[in-house]
């Protein structure tokens, strides 16, 4: 017979952020709790914890309840779900809180807390170049709107709209919707489209797939300039929905362009966001 | 340092010369390309310090930003320089991304520089 830990690292996984989760979910039934409520009390970042939530949403261990903005998860009432939670129920405590995310190593600081100063690995030049909140004045949260309706729509593209999406999809496209919204606050009238390409948007993707973006310009004179302007933006999403958010830059002239080349290919996938 | 560790700082010190060389010839899809190896290879060696392995050029970024970035250990603008260097990379090698110009690929060598300065500095500490 299986001992407890075993069966659970069977079932669930070895992740422990995973475990510490479902432990978190099923230790009180009818328990339901947002993201962020989540991320803080599983001691993890708020990536990780989305990234875990949609394994656990997708494996039925979890079900997810979006109420306006905000979205709940709770331990499902299925039959295997219960009979996990008797398993995480029987276990010692200690096995079922959240473990720390690494082993301490000398020099390095705790996960929450801030580094000293001598640990942090920068160049006093560089940070003191502005770079950060030069960027931080250009990316601000967007404020919650439903995505804007492209002005013209791509020949056989699909919208945000599509029915459906399986939650790990929905939290893919909800970065990728808020990516395209700082990206239009960031240009204004210069920008002529945000798109959704590559595998996320040709729906082959692997759960860790990049969310690819084309970004449509009037024109562009210098590429690093659009690239720094996008950069804050980038990671910030990044972090928060714990999935890379790609940019290419891509001039009106050329979108528009004529048959030959790959164009007409990837503008054919792209989706509008 | 492990050997693994040294390996990648050799490889990147390697990669960061063929970017710089690339950009003196005006080569500048290569050197951004080249620049932006190195980066990843400073990033893995940064990971194997925290015992882990990563491949792919995303789960190598993603798992740098998510040890290093969110835990205060490294600043910042790493995550950012090492994903805008991936990007200038994937548009180097786009036929359908805006050309890159000099001053991008400029930068992503200086960032390169830095950040290969910053990664040894952190390396040779953590297995001291």
């Amino acid at each position: 017979m299986l001992e407890n830990s075993s069966a659970l690292d069977l079932t669930v996984g070895r992740s422990t952020v995973r475990q510490a989760i479902l432990a978190l979910l099923m230790d009180e039934p009818g328990c339901r709790l947002h993201l962020r409520e989540i991320q803080r009390r599983a001691a993890t970042s708020p990536g990780t914890a989305s990234r875990e939530l949609a394994k656990l949403v997708a494996a039925g261990l979890v079900e997810r309840e979006a109420e306006g903005a905000q979205v709940y998860f709770r331990a499902s009432n299925s039959p295997f779900a219960m009979m996990l939670r008797s398993i995480l129920l029987a276990m010692p405590s200690p096995e079922r809180g959240p473990r720390p995310r690494r082993l301490p190593r000398p020099g390095r600081t705790k996960a929450t807390a801030a580094p000293a100063a001598d640990q942090v690995e920068f160049e006093p030049g560089v940070a003191s170049s502005g770079i950060d909140s030069a960027a931080a004045r250009v990316f601000e949260p967007a404020p919650r709107q439903r995505s804007q309706a492209p002005s013209e729509q791509v020949a056989g593209a699909d919208t945000l709209e599509s029915p459906a999406p399986s939650s790990a999809d929905s939290l893919v496209l909800k970065a990728a919707g808020r990516f395209a919204e700082s990206v239009r606050l960031a240009y204004g009238d210069t920008l002529r489209g945000v798109y959704l390409y590559g595998a996320r948007a040709g729906g082959s993707a692997a759960g860790d797939a990049d969310v690819e973006t084309i970004i449509v310009l009037d024109q562009i004179d210098h590429y690093g300039a659009e690239l720094e302007k996008t950069s804050q933006m980038c990671a910030s999403l990044s972090h928060e929905f714990g999935v890379l958010v790609s940019r290419i830059f891509v001039s009106e002239s050329t979108w528009e362009g004529g048959p030959d080349g790959r164009l007409p290919l990837v503008r054919s996938e792209a989706i509008a966001l | 340092m492990t050997p693994r560790s040294a390996q990648l700082i050799d490889g990147a010190n390697q990669a960061l010369a063929s970017a710089q060389r690339e950009l003196e010839a005006r080569d500048l899809d290569g050197a951004a390309e080249r620049a932006c190896v190195a980066m990843l290879r400073l990033a893995k060696a940064c990971l194997d310090v925290d015992g882990v392995s990563a491949g792919p050029a995303k789960a190598v970024c993603s798992e740098y930003g998510e040890r290093f970035v969110q835990t205060g250990i490294m600043y910042s603008a790493y995550f950012r320089w090492l994903l805008d260097a991936a990007d200038l990379r994937k548009a180097a090698a786009s036929d359908v991304a805006a050309p890159i110009d000099y001053d991008a690929a400029a930068t992503v060598v200086e960032r390169a520089e830095i950040f290969r300065d910053a990664t040894t500095r952190f390396v040779a500490r953590s297995t001291r």
